[in-house]
């Protein structure tokens, strides 16, 4: 059953647009990323939907109940902010119990040791109860306040960056453990983030949105296979999606700067964005026929395998190699781009333009 | 699904409607602001009202009259108060530039580490806490012409003793000194706040970037201390345009009035000859004239802000 | 540029030894990253070769020349500090100028110079605005330029990129690394971050209390780690570690006691050192789903399964501890319910953590 659904939410500050006409639904169990870049409006969102902003148009349903107008304790939503928000002169156990003896929430002793001992152990931080905040290393105070959000059970958790105060190593043992326990407790979760990784280690299903707009909302496998917008591109993958400015010349479209056709309409005239999938490129060490030359401008190495930047005046794209490829910097490089792998974008809205190949959904 | 929910949820909706965030916050201010307005707004207003009367606090029966400025031009119209305005501008130009040229100077010493630094601190915040009409006579008994210690140091230079406190232009000095003696620590204080709040980072940064200690000085330390030393400035600024304590002490303001401040004038005025309705217009016009300056330098301070 | 070589240099604050009798070269244009968590000495011997810091024995040479002892300002190294590394009350231009103008170069050549470094730094846009109104990328690559400007001996670079936003942290990364080679210039990043480290580093120096653990190419690092330590730090998803008994034909994995059959060299390998318990490792990506009748596999309980992009990990338990392990992109809905450790990745250590070798 659909436990959110917002239709047409749009807020301005000022003059700055935060919010244009979001649509967004999620059906009960679902975990849903958020993801776009700082300021795309995942907080505004999310603030919208805890009842901590007013949105100026639209509404937000709660179980199919219009809870637009009502405040944030009516909405029956947690949310784990960046940053920490806990309480330093508490233990930990007083923190995560907290929510539950608010006057909205309260529940009876025995039962607050319960909860607390409980979601305590999903996010096995039980040994720490009696400690103070302050003794806490940074992923433990992170896990202590999911377990603050767990603890009242509420029908939608709000996640906004948990994860990204954090470094690596520990963000990547927190985002399995997340995971599970949402698949343990069948919890509904909007995780918002600008971190594609972390978002799909986590999500079922992404919303990308970018100056405010919800540019699409899929599954990862579709979005691969059927990007609607040339942002969604550059925000989805490590490496994300190499993008080349080109235009449309009557024998086909021409990459700006490369010697490189790709099959077009038969009319000129106008420019276009030709994006593909970093993984989809055709690279070889060696001069070959119908492959452009490049320049390797920098490598990453990534501990199995490596990436690389390659740059033709000022077209560039970034691609994972094996380790083993002859490319260090400076070195020249030649690609490919298969037609049948290409997607077309406006280049002045980035809206696709035409429907490109089926992919296979990774 | 309503019934599905547990009751503690259900709770959720009976709670009543809270006030309204604009008046939670108009209460939490109410009591500020109530004592804002008795302790400053009223003085402020009365003090405007007396200064365009005719009225002596000493003979309140015979009544006020309203003169409108009267008071005022009647002040403005007397040389020996312009006399009196020149006299402090020397003075307080005099005492600051000596503060902050020690002041600086002491605080950047005291920024090297050295054995026993935390006390010789503590010991030159001393002067600050002392009370000016303390510090005044202790001057005072210094700068005596006959066995004060100052001429005695004087004569061992080989010079001839100096009368410090009877002629004007020496007088004038003699107070500047101890002024400055005075209040030099609160200069070393902030100063030392100052230097204490760039970051470390940036001196290393500077260190390794070749320069030396004068260049960091003027061309990282000094700049980066401004907002606080202009408050310092602004502070010490309007402190010694209102000194009179230590000319009641150290000369009583003579030879003649000659060494009368523009505050120890409005004290005269006030409590020797009771005149109140013009000493309040006296207070005005040096209020008016210290807001000016504060006024100056807050602008001072914001457009520096903006820059950054 | 400058080779740079520490000699036995050892830094000690009260009892404490901050540095611990460290020996290593730095050769002319290489890229060093100093690697380890807090408090491994890694900053301490930045700090050292800069002149903030005074060793307490032993030496440091810039080529052939002595600098142990000599303050900063004359050793002509460049610095970039994690926070605060411009002068907040200068223009960048002047930022740039100002190592220029402390060594008394003529205005003349400050410009040509200044001219140069926003040709490479792309700084054009920021010229003339001051450090507080820029984004934090922005500001370093300004520190950057400041740095590099007065072309010092050797670059040293503290954590300058821990404190940008990890959206521009990736972009900085990539312009670091390109400018390091373009220019040429013997460089020493510190960091706790083992992907910086790993992304930017023609060599990784691991630190741990003073020490160094591991010195070598990050792909060294990776794939053939000296202890534990330097296995679990290096690398992401981090390394599968569990207690294991060294048994007749194999190892018996965790409490529950998983055998696993191992080739004979690996045998003979457990067998010379004499020991019966270890420990064991292996890294994520060379634990992959079991085929039928595979005997260095696994059994897999509480699976979660998730993507990152076209990659696909699975979680589980094994004796109570998670594991992580890759599946294969088309694997379909249907979980392994055993996973194979390749043997040859896996790496075996003393219960002190000390590797064996597998001959």
């Amino acid at each position: 059953m659909t436990v959110l659904r917002l239709s047409g939410l749009s807020k301005s500050f000022g003059a700055k647009q935060a919010l244009l006409d979001v649509d967004l639904s999620m059906e009960e169990g679902e975990v849903l990323a958020l993801l776009g870049p700082t300021g795309a409006g995942k907080t505004t969102t999310l603030r919208c939907i805890a009842g901590l902003e007013k949105p100026d148009r639209g509404s937000v349903h709660l179980d199919n109940r219009d809870v637009t107008a009502t405040s944030p304790r009516e909405r029956d939503v947690a949310v784990v902010f960046e940053g920490f928000n806990l309480l330093p002169t508490l233990s930990v156990f007083d923190n995560i119990a907290f929510p539950l003896r608010s006057p909205v929430y309260r529940r009876p002793e025995d039962e607050v040791r319960r909860e607390v001992a409980q979601a305590a152990a999903t996010l096995r931080i039980g040994h720490l109860l009696d400690r103070r905040i302050e003794q806490l290393s940074g992923g433990e105070k992170q896990r202590v306040a999911i377990a603050r959000a767990l603890v009242r059970r509420p029908r939608v958790y709000l996640l906004d960056e948990p994860l990204s105060a954090l470094d690596l190593k520990l963000r990547e043992s927190l985002q399995g453990e997340i995971k599970a326990m949402y698949q343990a407790t069948g919890a509904t979760v909007i995780y918002a983030s600008h971190d594609y990784p972390s978002a799909a280690a986590i999500a079922t299903r992404m919303a990308l949105i970018e100056k405010g707009r919800i540019l699409q909302c899929a599954t990862i496998g579709e979005i691969i296979a059927d990007p609607r917008h040339a942002a969604v591109g550059r925000l989805v993958g490590s490496p994300s999606m190499a993008q080349f400015p080109a235009h449309v010349t009557g024998q086909g479209i021409e990459i700006d700067g490369l010697p490189m056709r790709l099959p077009g309409p038969g009319e000129a005239g106008g420019s276009l964005l030709v994006g593909i999938w970093p993984e989809d490129i055709e690279l070889t060490t060696r001069p070959t026929d119908g492959y452009a030359e490049g320049r390797v401008w920098a490598t990453d190495f990534r501990g199995r395998d490596k990436a690389i930047e390659v740059r033709v005046g000022s077209q560039r794209f970034r691609k994972v190699v094996e380790l083993d490829l002859q490319a260090q910097q400076g070195d020249p490089i030649w690609f490919r781009l298969p037609p049948g792998r290409v997607f077309h974008f406006d280049a002045a809205t980035g809206e696709r333009i035409d429907h490109g190949p089926t992919r296979r959904a990774a | 699904m309503r019934q599905a929910i547990p009751a503690s949820r259900a709770t959720a909706h009976a709670v009543p409607k809270a006030i309204s965030d604009r008046t939670i916050c108009g209460l939490f201010m109410a009591p500020a602001l109530a004592i804002l307005i008795l302790m400053v707004a009223y003085p402020f207003i009365s003090l405007l009202y007396y200064s365009t009367l005719n009225f002596s606090i000493l003979n309140p029966a015979k009544g006020s009259e309203f003169i409108g400025l009267e008071n005022y031009t009647r002040l403005l119209s007397r040389e020996s108060v312009w006399e009196r305005f020149v006299f402090t501008g020397q003075f307080v130009l005099a005492t600051v530039v000596v503060q902050f040229c020690v002041g600086v100077a002491v605080a950047y010493a005291f920024q090297r580490n050295f054995r026993g630094r935390d006390l010789l601190f503590t010991i030159a915040m001393l002067p600050m806490m002392l009370c000016p009409i303390v510090v005044g006579f202790l001057w005072r008994y210094m700068f005596n012409s006959e066995w004060g210690v100052v001429n005695y140091l004087v004569t061992l230079l080989g010079f001839v003793k100096i009368d410090w406190l009877g002629v004007p232009g020496n007088a004038l000095w003699a107070v500047v000194i101890a002024d400055a003696w005075m209040w030099t620590p609160f200069v070393i204080l902030l100063a030392t706040a100052a230097f204490r709040g760039i970051p470390t980072d940036i001196n290393e940064a500077a260190e390794i970037d070749g320069a030396s200690p004068f260049f960091r000085f003027t061309r990282v330390t000094l700049p980066m201390s401004m907002p606080i030393l202009l408050i310092a400035f602004l502070l010490r600024l309007i402190d010694a345009f209102k000194q009179s304590d230590l000319f009641f002490a150290m000369t009583g303001g003579g030879p003649g009035s000659d060494t009368e401040t523009v505050a120890f004038r409005l004290g005269k005025i006030a409590f020797s000859h009771f005149y109140t309705g013009q000493a309040s217009a006296f207070a005005v016009i040096m209020l008016v004239i210290i807001i000016g300056l504060s006024l100056i330098f807050v602008r001072l301070l914001t457009q520096q802000g903006r820059q950054d | 540029m400058a080779r740079v070589a520490l000699d036995h240099l050892s830094v000690r604050f009260g009892t404490v030894a901050a540095v611990d009798d460290i020996s290593i070269a730095f050769e002319q244009g290489e890229f060093i990253v100093l690697l380890g968590p807090s408090g491994c000495g890694k900053t301490t011997t930045l700090r050292c070769i800069a002149g903030l810091e005074q060793p307490t024995s032993g030496q440091i040479f810039f080529d052939q020349d002595e600098v142990s002892h000599l303050p900063p300002r004359v050793r002509q190294v460049a610095m970039v500090f994690q926070f605060v590394s411009l002068y907040p009350h200068l223009r960048v231009r002047d930022n740039i100028a100002f190592p220029l103008r402390a060594r008394g170069e003529g205005r003349a050549e400050i410009e040509r110079k200044i001219a140069w470094m926003t040709k490479i730094f792309d700084l054009g846009d920021i010229l003339h605005r001051r450090p507080g109104t820029l984004p934090p990328g922005a500001r370093q690559k300004a520190a950057l330029a400041r740095a590099v400007v007065r072309e010092p001996r050797v670059l040293l670079l503290d954590e300058p990129l821990s404190a940008i936003d990890e959206q521009f942290r990736e972009e900085m990364r990539w312009e670091l690394r390109h400018l390091q080679k373009e220019l040429g210039m013997t460089t020493v990043h510190v960091t706790h971050d083992q992907r910086e480290a790993m992304s930017l580093a023609d060599r990784v120096v691991l630190m741990r209390a003073g020490k160094i653990v591991q010195a070598g190419t990050p792909r060294e690092l990776f794939d053939d780690p000296v202890d534990e330590f330097a296995a679990h730090f290096i690398g992401s998803p981090s390394v599968n570690l569990i207690d294991a008994a060294f048994t007749e034909d194999g190892v018996a994995l965790g409490e529950a006691g998983v055998p696993i059959r191992l080739p004979e060299r690996h045998l003979e390998a457990l067998r010379r050192s004499g020991l019966r318990r270890g420990r064991i490792g292996i890294r994520p990506h060379s634990l992959t789903p079991a085929s039928q009748g595979d005997h260095a596999a696994v059994p897999v309980e509480r699976p979660i399964a998730y993507s990152v992009g076209r990659e696909r990990f699975l979680d589980f338990e094994l004796s109570g501890q998670v594991w992580r392990g890759v599946l294969p992109a088309d694997a379909g809905i249907s979980l392994p319910e055993r996973m194979h450790l390749d043997p040859a990745r896996i790496f075996y250590f003393t219960p002190e953590g000390v590797r064996l070798p597998v001959a």
